[in-house]
């Protein structure tokens, strides 16, 4: 199996990824937005909240300072000691309440008159202070604030604070109390509220109480600030972006002291808000750039992680779907992706091996298709090329198998046949007899030819009837019967068995005839038989028999040479013995000539050399004439000088022979043109090179007796001899050595006339 | 005449070499006999004989192992073999090493005697040629070595000059008046188992001219100067061919 590679960016991934990335980005991105622009609220609104609640508690602290102080006044107004106007019970009280309260930093008791019989300060500088307005108000029985001043030494808000003394609901003297908010402002100066922002506490006139930077405010008149204008007004509240005593936007923050009718504002400026936002922005921004940088790449991973597997298994599938089956996916993680990948797999193994069945199955297939179509096509050759017909034949006596075996025998075609009634083939005569079978076999599948071999006349097309063996058998096929018949035309079979019949008394004739010619070869074998162990006999008999006849001779010839002087009978015996002799070496040098073989040693010789040795060596007697007729120009033969030579002594012996009382011999040698000379020892290429086509033709003709007609043939035969003497080898050893030279011998013989011996020799080029 | 031959008969068959030894001495001939091949070589180790005549088979050596340990050491010994059977290729190799002839048994005496005559008989060779000093000086040397030498200066009516059993004619090319190839012609006809030597001075004589004296049956050409030993070589061939022909062989001309 292979493995799919894993793509890196495949389409899943880009979209898990993308869309992964987006949404995050888009979510971080609205959060932060969101964020940021909230947080600045939140940031703004909690600084405002942190003012409002400080500028509450600012508030408070005020009210609860400066708010016990005028009930206080009030009270001291209302004193015993007070109320007396006795100077040292009015000192105690007065002190009392000093000590209590160290912002009362001046009081006096005034009487009706306006004259001071206590004052806390310049103790003994009693004044009058019936021109005072505050004085003139409170002897009127009304409280007179004073507006709030600023104490020069030290800038201190004040304020003057006279009341009346009323005994017994009549105005008694005057009270008057100088009132520092020193300690308030100092308080309020000190309140921490970042660098850039104020706290500032307005009087109910408008006049500055406290401010954080009192020093650069001293008589600036901020009512006209919206803030300090709605807090005096008895609201509490925020107004964001207004301009303030320093020229700067700011938020204001303001609560109303209620008791007095007082106001604190606290002051910041935008600026300084959005510094803070500013900064948590950035930090909120960074935030969010890092959680970005954080989620990409995990975003990326994750992707990946889901991507690719799938995508693995997407091509895998693609390929699996074009047919490669052989593929596996390679997913090592253990979750439901990998046992997605694990199951793809496991469903590629199955698929893969299914349709490995399948092919094999359908392969399997193929071979029994092409088996049985092969067995198919085997049987129907079978039927088809049989020399012999084929026929088959329902119950119904309709012909269903008719094969190119029974077109021949019958000369009706299969399309002539088929479907036809069998009887067309029946000759008439056996029709119904055959009909009446074919009942019995539609009943039974049985009948009289059914499973039998037999000779009847079948019907050719042309309408002669054919002698025809036929084997017939059935079988059942669906409930029916069929009959298959083997159809063998034996015409020719018949034909045969009557040639045979006559063969056989020709035959008879034959033998007899036969036996007597071998009777004949055999005597002739047997006679050839004795011929060969004779042959060898005499072979061994000759060559011992010639040593005792060399001695006999040696002895004979001594005797004559030393009895010249003998008397005649002794010369004449000595003479029968010689010549006696010679005959008897003769007759052993026939024998030995005749069996041996003999080796060739060919020359060129002329005829007229060949005849003047065979003269030379033998002459012929005195009552012999000799003619030799040999032109010189003559080409030479090409033979074995001494065989020919001893072949033309026989001959010229034998016709001297033939001539006791005298006669003639006349020898001649003519050239002739022949292809009937053949050396039976050389080969044809030897002989085709080197023959010339021509002979020279050498006659012996002699006037002597001649030979009959019926010695003519056997006269070369060995062992005949006509003469009284001889074992009559001579022609027969001069035919062999004739032959063995290439040459051929015949006879031409007239009874009484004389014989003509032809000795035909090859004139050849000398080989090498 | 010459000397008495002497004559080692070598048979083991006694009847055969007695009779060949009376006919022999009968003849004029010293004959001497040996059963076996050892005891004729024993024989050989004393005496001188001039020729050899053996029986082929026999017990111990036969008679062409016999000729091959005497050629050792008497090559010119004329050897010549006799049988009573075929030994074909023994007769032919030992015909081809030098014997003479092989004779077929019962012996033609006649031609046996004939041949003894002949061995006896002195040796004669003609010379023809125009310069007597050449006759004359090869003549002598001829002489010399056995030869009975006829020299001819005039060719006129030369075959009357000739004594028919010669050994051999040497007939110069070019002699006066007549051409050699026509004497030899004449020659050839009266005389036709002479062999005719045909000797020239001339290196340039044209092949023309050898051939046709070969054609009219010339034995052989020689160029004048020649060797002695070479020609002696060729007179002894020739002898060796006649004595053959007695014998009624007939030795290829080599």
């Amino acid at each position: 199996m292979r493995r799919i590679a894993a793509m890196r960016l495949n389409t899943l991934f880009r979209e898990i990824f993308v869309v992964f990335a987006l949404v995050m980005i888009v979510c971080i991105g609205l959060t932060g937005w969101f964020v940021i622009l909230f947080s600045g609220n939140i940031v703004s609104r909690t600084i405002c909240d942190a003012d409002r609640t400080l500028a509450g508690r600012i508030a408070q602290e005020i009210e609860a300072d400066v708010g016990s102080l005028k009930p206080t006044l009030t009270l001291l107004a209302q004193t015993p000691e007070l109320r007396r106007m006795e100077a040292t019970k009015v000192s105690v009280g007065v002190d009392r309440v000093q000590r209590a309260f160290p912002e009362i930093t001046r009081v006096y008791v005034a009487d009706m008159e306006g004259r001071q019989i206590y004052r806390t300060d310049a103790a003994g500088q009693l004044e009058n202070v019936s021109g005072m307005r505050s004085f003139q108000v409170a002897r009127a029985g009304d409280k007179f604030f004073s507006d709030i001043y600023l104490k020069p030494a030290t800038l201190e808000p004040m304020q003057t604070v006279t009341l009346p003394i009323v005994h017994s609901g009549t105005v008694v003297g005057v009270l008057s109390a100088d009132i520092s908010f020193g300690r308030i402002m100092r308080g309020v100066m000190s309140v921490g509220v970042g660098e850039d922002a104020n706290v500032i506490v307005v009087a109910d006139d408008g006049r500055l109480i406290a401010h954080t930077h009192m020093e650069q405010v001293r008589e600036v008149d901020l009512s006209r600030l919206p803030v300090v204008k709605a807090v005096l007004a008895g609201e509490a509240g925020t107004i964001k972006g207004y301009t303030d005593e320093f020229g700067r936007e700011v938020v204001g923050t303001y609560m109303p002291i209620s008791e007095l009718g007082w106001g604190v504002v606290i002051q910041r400026p935008l600026s300084s808000l959005f510094a803070e936002v500013g900064q948590l922005r950035t930090a909120i921004i960074w935030i969010l750039i890092a959680c970005v940088l954080l989620v990409l790449p995990a975003g990326w991973l994750m992707s990946r992680q889901i991507a690719r597997p799938i995508g693995q298994i997407a091509a895998a599938s693609k390929r699996v779907a074009q047919g490669d089956l052989s593929i596996s996916v390679d997913v090592k993680s253990s979750n439901e992706i990998g046992l997605l990948a694990h199951s793809f797999n496991q469903m590629v193994m199955s698929l893969k091996k299914a349709k490995d069945e399948l092919q094999q199955w359908g392969e399997d297939l193929e071979q029994s298709r092409n088996a049985l179509k092969e067995s198919e096509v085997k049987y129907r050759e079978v039927v088809e090329t049989s020399v012999d017909g084929v026929i088959s034949v329902d119950s119904q006596m309709k012909v269903g198998v008719w094969n190119k075996g029974a077109e021949r025998i019958f000369r009706y075609t299969a399309e002539e046949m088929l479907g036809q009634s069998i009887m067309k083939i029946v000759p008439e005569k056996y029709r119904k007899e055959k009909e009446n079978g074919f009942v019995e076999f539609r009943k039974s599948g049985a009948g009289t030819v059914i499973g039998k071999t037999l000779e009847l006349q079948g019907l050719g097309k042309d309408g002669t009837e054919i002698p025809i063996e036929l084997s017939v058998s059935s079988r059942e096929v669906n409930g029916k019967h069929i009959a298959t018949a083997i159809a063998r035309d034996i015409t020719e079979r018949r034909q045969a068995e009557e040639a045979l019949r006559r063969a056989h008394a020709e035959l008879e004739t034959r033998v007899q005839e036969r036996t007597a010619e071998l009777r004949d070869t055999r005597d002739q074998l047997v006679r050839r038989e004795k011929l060969a162990v004779l042959g060898q006999l005499a072979g061994g008999m000759a060559h011992e028999l010639r040593n005792p006849l060399a001695v006999m001779n040696n002895a004979i010839y001594y005797l004559r040479s030393i009895n010249t002087d003998a008397d005649e009978t002794t010369r004449e015996y000595l003479e029968m013995i010689s010549s006696e002799i010679g005959n008897a070496e003769a007759i052993v040098s026939d024998l030995l000539d005749f069996s041996r073989t003999r080796s060739l040693e060919r020359e060129q010789v002329t005829a007229s050399e060949l005849i003047a040795r065979v003269l030379e060596k033998q002459p012929p007697p005195e009552q012999v004439k000799v003619t030799i007729g040999i032109p010189p120009e003559l080409p030479p033969v090409f033979v074995d000088p001494r065989q020919i030579g001893q072949v033309l002594d026989n001959l010229v012996a034998n016709a001297c022979h033939a001539m006791a009382e005298g006669g003639q011999v006349t020898i001649t040698a003519e050239l002739i043109e022949t292809e009937a000379i053949r050396d039976p020892k050389s080969t044809p290429e030897e002989y085709a090179s080197h023959s010339t086509g021509q002979a020279i033709r050498i006659r012996i003709t002699d006037t002597g007796c001649g030979i009959s007609k019926e010695n003519m043939e056997k006269i070369f035969e060995p062992l005949f001899t006509t003469r009284a003497r001889g074992i009559g080898l001579g022609l027969a050893v001069s035919r062999n050595l004739v032959e063995l030279n290439g040459g051929s011998i015949e006879v031409e013989s007239e009874e009484g006339k004389g014989s003509t011996f032809t000795v035909a020799l090859p004139v050849r080029e000398a080989v090498s | 005449m010459s000397d008495k031959l002497r004559i080692l008969i070598v048979d083991d068959d006694q009847r055969m070499a007695r009779t060949l030894k009376d006919i022999l001495t009968v003849k004029g001939h010293e004959a001497v006999v040996a059963h076996s091949g050892h005891e004729a070589l024993e024989k050989m180790a004393e005496t001188h004989f001039d020729c050899l005549l053996s029986d082929i088979k026999m017990p111990g050596i036969n008679g062409v192992e016999l000729f091959r340990a005497v050629r050792k050491t008497r090559p010119d010994l004329p050897v010549v073999l006799m049988t009573a059977y075929a030994h074909d290729e023994l007769i032919k190799d030992g015909l081809e090493e030098g014997i003479l002839a092989v004779l077929a048994k019962p012996l033609d005496i006649n031609a046996l005697l004939g041949f003894f005559a002949a061995l006896r008989k002195e040796k004669s060779i003609v010379i023809v040629d125009d310069d007597p000093v050449f006759c004359k000086t090869l003549g002598d040397i001829l002489q010399a070595r056995g030869f009975v030498v006829n020299e001819i200066v005039q060719p006129a009516g030369i075959v009357d000059k000739i004594q028919p059993d010669s050994l051999v004619v040497l007939l110069d090319m070019k002699l006066n008046g007549l051409s050699g190839l026509d004497v030899l012609k004449e020659i050839r006809e009266r005389c036709p188992s002479l062999p005719v030597i045909m000797a020239t001075g001339y290196r340039e004589e044209t092949t023309q001219s050898i051939e046709a004296a070969l054609k009219i049956g010339a034995y052989t050409c020689i160029y004048k100067p020649f060797q002695i030993e070479e020609l002696l070589q060729l007179l002894a061939e020739i002898n060796r061919q006649k004595l053959a022909r007695i014998l009624g062989r007939t030795i290829k001309k080599k």
